[in-house]
């Protein structure tokens, strides 16, 4: 019987001389010189951050940027009277981009409450759960691996939420609460939709659904 | 994803020390420039994707990342459906077997394992990721995952008792 033991002692043992075979052609002193294409990519890749609509934190602006237009026509002025403030939530607008920022009491004896999906497309099964800076994302995937990423936040005092504007529709939906939906010109990024319910919990989902399946994802949100 | 400074300082650490033998290691089976450079592109993506679950450079995370590489470079051939000149493979196999020749049943079993299914075992027995995890570095379903680990598990027994390794 090959217990997990052996089997352990084995694939480590295996793994060394697999990667022994290759060292042992290899001179570090000659390496390839990589393509100016491939360190443009290694570059891009360094920069690139969570989700191109979505970020987990982002540095604090000491100024605003005047003027920002949005693909439905809507000019906001970007001084303190853009700033919305709802349910301890800061939006402040900029160029390219809004940040929801949570500006209100927290409690730390607080017990984070857990939230689900009730429904997802058919097809999408659940593949894995990350906790990070006081966020919760669920990621879903089908069977060509495309993903559905349902996130919230249960301490906010640890976050403040980036969202791109730029060549992006965005519209305000009602879903019980209103909600802003992203959906970029470009077919191959995945549309999201956020919204910040009267908690304080700030929830969003982003795949490549249709608007309706996004808007029916986010009315299934349930709490655990 | 790479979020903080120090996920990116990992991330660049990884990167300067193992570029050079990740290209090694593509190149060594397709033997083609571009085609390694993709390879190699492919692995550091899933690398940022999960740099949070991998540690710092050390010589566990060099056999990590090769691994990484190697699977790429294997559904690379899948998708294609072809291989190159069988002389490359073979002379690397063969370097193996005698590498492994004095080696316990079951290390060898594991070097006539398919190529994706021996990548899951190590990256299961050797590096300690979950099936989820490992789902998420090959890029590939959790179910897909889990056959994979289940299939070679099934075929290490039957390899091992056809090599002498007791029952």
């Amino acid at each position: 019987m090959i217990t997990d033991e052996m089997l352990r002692n084995a694939a480590a043992r295996s793994n060394e001389i697999y990667v022994s075979c290759f060292e042992s052609t290899y001179d570090a002193e000659r390496q390839h010189e990589f393509s100016a294409k491939f360190q443009r990519k290694i570059e891009k890749l360094k920069r690139k951050v969570v989700h191109p609509y979505f970020y987990g934190s982002l540095k604090r602006v000491a100024s605003v940027i005047l003027a920002i237009a949005v693909s439905i026509s809507v000019w906001l002025a970007v001084d303190v009277k853009a700033r919305e403030a709802f349910f301890g939530w800061i939006k402040e607008v900029y160029e390219t981009y809004f940040v929801y920022r949570y500006e209100g009491e927290t409690s730390d004896d607080a017990t984070p409450k857990e939230y689900q999906l009730t429904w997802i497309p058919d097809g999408y099964t659940e593949l894995f759960t990350d906790e990070t800076l006081g966020t919760i994302t669920v990621v879903y995937a089908d069977a060509n691996n495309t993903w559905l990423r349902f996130s919230y936040s249960y301490d906010p005092d640890k976050l403040s939420w980036s969202f791109n504007t730029l060549d992006v529709a965005i519209k305000q939906i009602e879903n019980g609460y209103t909600a802003e939906l992203f959906i970029p010109e470009d077919l191959n990024t995945p549309s999201s939709i956020a919204w910040i319910t009267d908690e304080g919990v700030a929830f969003h989902i982003s795949a490549q659904l249709t608007e309706d399946d996004l808007i029916k994802a986010a009315k299934s949100v349930r709490e655990k | 994803m790479i979020e903080t400074d120090e996920d990116k300082s990992k991330f660049e650490q990884i990167y300067k020390e193992y570029k050079g033998l990740m290209f090694h290691v593509a190149y060594e089976r397709m033997h083609h420039v571009q085609d390694a450079e993709d390879a190699v592109h492919h692995a550091f993506v899933k690398i940022a994707e999960n740099i949070k679950k991998i540690d710092p450079v050390s010589p566990q995370t060099k056999q990590l990342v090769v691994t990484i590489v190697d699977n790429r470079v294997t559904d690379v051939f899948r998708v294609r459906r072809r291989h190159p000149e069988e002389t490359y493979e073979d002379a690397l196999m063969n370097k193996l077997y005698e590498q492994v020749a004095d080696e316990d049943f079951l290390t060898k079993c594991i070097f006539k394992l398919p190529d994706q299914q021996r990548q899951v075992i190590w990256l299961k027995y050797r590096h300690g990721y979950e099936l989820r995890e490992i789902a998420k570095m090959l890029g590939i379903s959790l179910s897909a995952a889990q056959k994979t680990d289940q299939r070679a598990k099934k075929k290490l027994k039957e390899l091992y008792e056809q090599c002498g390794g007791n029952i």
